[in-house]
């Protein structure tokens, strides 16, 4: 089926533009399946990154954070930690990983402080321009039927000796009610006791369902 | 108001085996690059094939992390960039990098793939891997190029390179 384009001056003949597409020379409307919500790129040290994701229930199924993070601390690397509804809980948690000498697995909760570790944040005694990737995807984020899964691929590739790391990590958020909150802090043996610096990345991606 | 995030940058089939890969003028307009690999080597064995960022070949410039399978779970380092393993058997890699086209920053990279090993347990590999590039450059090109030339690139193999914005 053809459209015709109609202008306002010429007559009918004369100014009118013939389409053999619907689309009347217009691109392809592709709504798209992952978009982009927002993004911090924090501009001075800052110790919790939180994000309200209270607004995306109605729009997204699941979520992923792509994080680039670097610490204040003295060291060559700190854990990066993560809460969820601002909530103080020990939740199950497993990992697997490799140090660049041995190989490891754990399992468990971590205290009543703070939700997950998901290692390593680059720490402030490496190299500059070293920031450590972090791959969070939060499954079924608003489901009030199920516990939810939170996923993290990290990884620290410092030259810093003996911070080396790569891992997959995953904790179960043990509570049926939505994720209306995340949020960042860095700490090796608990919540928010080093901050990230300036120039750490967080964007947050909806994913529809 | 939400954007869409991820788009198609390139992609590449092999029509004949080659000896490397470019992707090269990368579009700068995203922060990360997400590079998806379903390839084979001619060789009848394994080999590593390197992922170079702007083409810098030097070795030391790149750090990297690991761990694998293949019949034993280990972890190693070595100043050196991420390689994805090929086979006679498909293997599939995804390889992300973060930041790319900042200029404050080195380069960290993420990589996850494996070779089943269903002709051949020789095949059999799985990788989780973290890189990092040392240059605060951005990367206007990414180049996956055989080591030392004992296998190369086998036709039919695909590498499709996605931007992510934000």
């Amino acid at each position: 089926m053809g459209v015709y384009k109609l202008s306002a001056s010429g007559g009918l003949k004369t100014g009118r533009t013939l389409y053999t597409s619907m689309l009347a020379g217009n691109e392809v409307f592709n709504p798209s399946s992952i978009d982009l919500i927002t993004t911090n790129v924090l501009s001075s040290t800052q110790g919790i990154v939180t994000f309200d994701l209270s607004s995306l229930a109605a729009t997204y199924k699941h979520l992923q954070f792509r994080i680039v993070g670097r610490t204040n601390t003295n060291g060559g690397a700190e854990r990066m930690r993560i809460r969820i509804n601002n909530e103080a809980v020990a939740e199950p948690r497993h990992s697997l990983g490799g140090d660049g000498a041995n190989p490891y697995s754990g399992n468990g909760s971590l205290g009543t402080d703070s939700s997950i570790i998901s290692d390593r944040l680059t720490g402030g005694s490496a190299a500059s321009g070293e920031f450590a990737p972090f791959i969070v995807d939060i499954l079924d984020a608003f489901s009030t039927t199920k516990y939810k899964t939170i996923r993290t691929l990290t990884g620290n590739a410092t030259a810093y000796s003996g911070e080396k790391s790569v891992s997959l990590q995953s904790l179960l958020y043990t509570d049926l009610q939505a994720i209306g909150t995340m949020s960042f802090s860095s700490g090796n043996t608990g919540w928010n006791q080093q901050a990230f610096v300036a120039g750490s990345r967080f964007s947050l991606y909806g994913i529809r369902g | 108001m939400p954007t869409n995030a991820w788009s198609p940058l390139a992609n590449i089939t092999t029509s004949s085996a080659v000896s490397s890969v470019v992707f090269s003028n990368i579009n700068q307009t995203c922060r990360d690059l997400i590079l998806v690999i379903n390839a084979s080597g001619t060789s009848a064995s394994r080999y590593g094939f390197e992922v170079l960022l702007n083409g810098d070949t030097t070795q030391t410039n790149y750090s990297r992390v690991r761990l694998a399978y293949e019949g034993s779970l280990y972890s190693d380092t070595a100043s050196a960039t991420i390689i994805p393993v090929m086979s006679p058997e498909q293997g599939s890699y995804t390889v992300h990098v973060m930041d790319y086209s900042a200029t404050d920053k080195h380069k960290p990279m993420l990589l996850r793939g494996n070779v089943t090993g269903v002709t051949s347990s020789n095949y059999v590999y799985l990788d989780l891997s973290s890189g990092r590039w040392a240059n605060t450059a951005a990367v206007t090109s990414l180049t996956i190029s055989e080591i030392g030339g004992a296998s190369s690139i086998a036709s039919g193999s695909s590498f499709a390179l996605y931007g992510v914005k934000s």
